[in-house]
């Protein structure tokens, strides 16, 4: 996923990052080699396919032989495929790893940039990333007992992913057609198999990341470390992140109005006050970070 | 009453609401309190305001311009820790504490030079003052009167932060955040000069004719 310059600032939508992070352990737990074999092509689908094409060329006098023709469309749809899982199980993996953050980032993004049903050999169409996201944040989260104001975000979204996938050519109606509901939930048990445990954003953490940090971002503190003096830990960028977007979606009216007058003069101001507290959490939770293990290294006496 | 480090320490470890809680962090060691001492030790942060002199002959406080010229006046550097940002003699910067800091209602605060480095030739900061509701890092106004250059690290301790009691009444209120509030790196701000038009009314008078 590409973050436009002009949103480069908006620390927020960096939770996208989280799907690259997928493509790493997508590539380095060999998931491709498990999953796409569990992934069939319809036989049907292919020939019919290419009946239709040898019909149509027929009718213009210069027919490709039909058995070369389903080959082609084979290889089509396969490249297709493949390609499409592989982002599909880079956004299922970041889920794992980033939870919501990720979905409501793409969300923002996907509004602003990308048309819902654009396709490429190589990249699914949004609508069908927002489908598999909202899937997984039902199956993984009590979504049902989220905030009024995210329970109506997510089923904005849940609608527009529902909606029929429209354009593209016939090679991506057959892909879309292979990547059905039952291969989502393929995608999604293969991008949790391939995410760590011990990294794994659950729906506690979100709970207790809503409950326990959105508040620090309220009253103008960037929760980077939390616990008491002398027991503080780094709180994990994951649940920066999600504490952030959950005051951006839920509470950014509070947060505007507790600002200096000129910063929250506009919401553009406000937001950028909120960035730039969220940036500060991550900066303070990797320098406790940083800090720890320099002052281990200094102890075994590594430079 | 100033804060003995024990109290801070009290201070420090209490959870609750946050906006009731004295924060400093990321507080990285522990001798950043000191038993039987009265303060807590703050770090120098990695981002430096650095003035550009060449680059404007004179900053006037009443001028219209006053805050673009700022914009050309003064540069931001980043220094990673573990490297260094070298302090000339007679050089002014404006530099940040590592800590973020936010203070209760009945706080106020004090940052002050520690005398290792002062006897080096270094101040740094010269408006001390950090009222109740703070929330942000602290602006540093680092200066060299010393003969020879100083390097300066961050991470490393480089003032100390005293804290007192502030005695609030019934007619006491929450303030309204100060144009400094929730300030993420060293900045100068626009802030309206209180008194502008009654020094702008006796310069005219003082004006031939």
């Amino acid at each position: 996923m590409n973050i436009p310059a002009v949103e480069s600032g908006q620390i927020l939508i960096h939770a996208v990052l989280a799907h690259e992070l997928g493509h790493a352990l997508y590539d380095k737990e060999e998931v491709a080699k498990g999953l796409l074999p569990k992934i069939k092509l319809s036989e049907d689908l292919v020939k019919n396919l290419a009946k239709a094409m040898y019909e149509n060329q027929l009718k213009q006098g210069n027919p490709t032989p039909e058995l070369r023709l389903r080959k082609q469309v084979t290889q089509e749809i396969a490249g297709r495929v493949n390609g499409w899982v592989k982002e599909l199980c880079s956004d299922a993996i970041g889920i794992r790893l980033f939870g919501p953050a990720l979905f409501f980032a793409a969300g923002h993004l996907l509004t602003s940039f990308i048309h819902m049903d654009k396709t490429t050999e190589t990249h699914p169409p949004p609508r069908l990333r927002v489908r598999l996201m909202i899937r997984m944040l039902k199956q993984l989260y009590s979504v049902e007992k989220w905030r009024a104001e995210l329970q109506s975000f997510s089923r904005d979204w849940d609608e527009v992913s529902g909606g029929q996938i429209s354009g593209g050519n016939a090679y991506d109606q057959v892909a879309l057609e292979t990547i059905n509901d039952a291969a989502l939930d393929l995608i999604a048990e293969a991008g949790s198999l391939a995410t760590p445990a011990a990294k794994r954003y659950t729906t506690e953490k979100f709970d207790n990341d809503v409950g326990k940090l959105a508040p620090f971002f309220l009253n103008h503190i960037p929760p980077g470390e939390i616990g008491p003096y002398g027991r503080g830990v780094a709180v994990e960028l994951a649940s920066i992140i999600n504490a952030g977007w959950h005051v951006y979606l839920c509470d950014f009216e509070t947060f505007r109005k507790s600002l200096h007058p000129k910063d929250g003069d506009t919401r553009f101001t406000a937001a950028t006050k909120l960035h730039e507290l969220v940036l500060k959490a991550l900066e303070i939770s990797e320098m406790k970070t940083a800090w720890e293990e320099a002052r281990r290294d200094s102890k075994r006496g590594k430079n | 009453m100033i804060l003995s480090a024990e109290k801070i320490r009290e201070l420090l470890k209490q959870s609750g609401d946050p906006a009731e809680r004295l924060v400093i962090s990321p507080l990285l060691e522990e001798r950043q309190l000191k038993p039987s001492t009265a303060s807590v030790d703050v770090r120098l942060g990695q981002r430096f305001h650095v003035p550009l002199r060449a680059k404007l002959s004179q900053l006037d406080l009443l001028s219209p311009t006053h805050q673009a010229d700022l914009f050309k006046y003064k540069d931001d550097t980043f220094v990673p820790i573990g490297d260094h940002f070298v302090l000339h003699p007679g050089q002014f910067v404006l530099g940040e504490t590592l800590e973020w800091i936010h203070l209760p209602k009945n706080l106020v605060a004090f940052v002050i030079g520690k005398s290792t480095w002062g006897r080096d030739g270094l101040i740094i900061a010269t408006a001390i003052g950090v009222h109740p509701n703070f929330s942000g890092i602290l602006t540093l106004e680092i200066s060299n009167v010393g003969e020879i250059p100083i390097y300066l690290y961050p991470g490393l301790a480089i003032a100390q932060l005293f804290l007192a009691v502030v005695e609030l009444t019934a007619e006491s209120v929450t303030p309204v955040p100060s144009a400094f509030q929730v300030q993420t790196s060293p900045r100068t701000r626009n802030v309206e000069i209180e008194d502008r038009d009654i020094i702008e009314v006796f310069k005219k008078r003082l004006e031939p004719g």
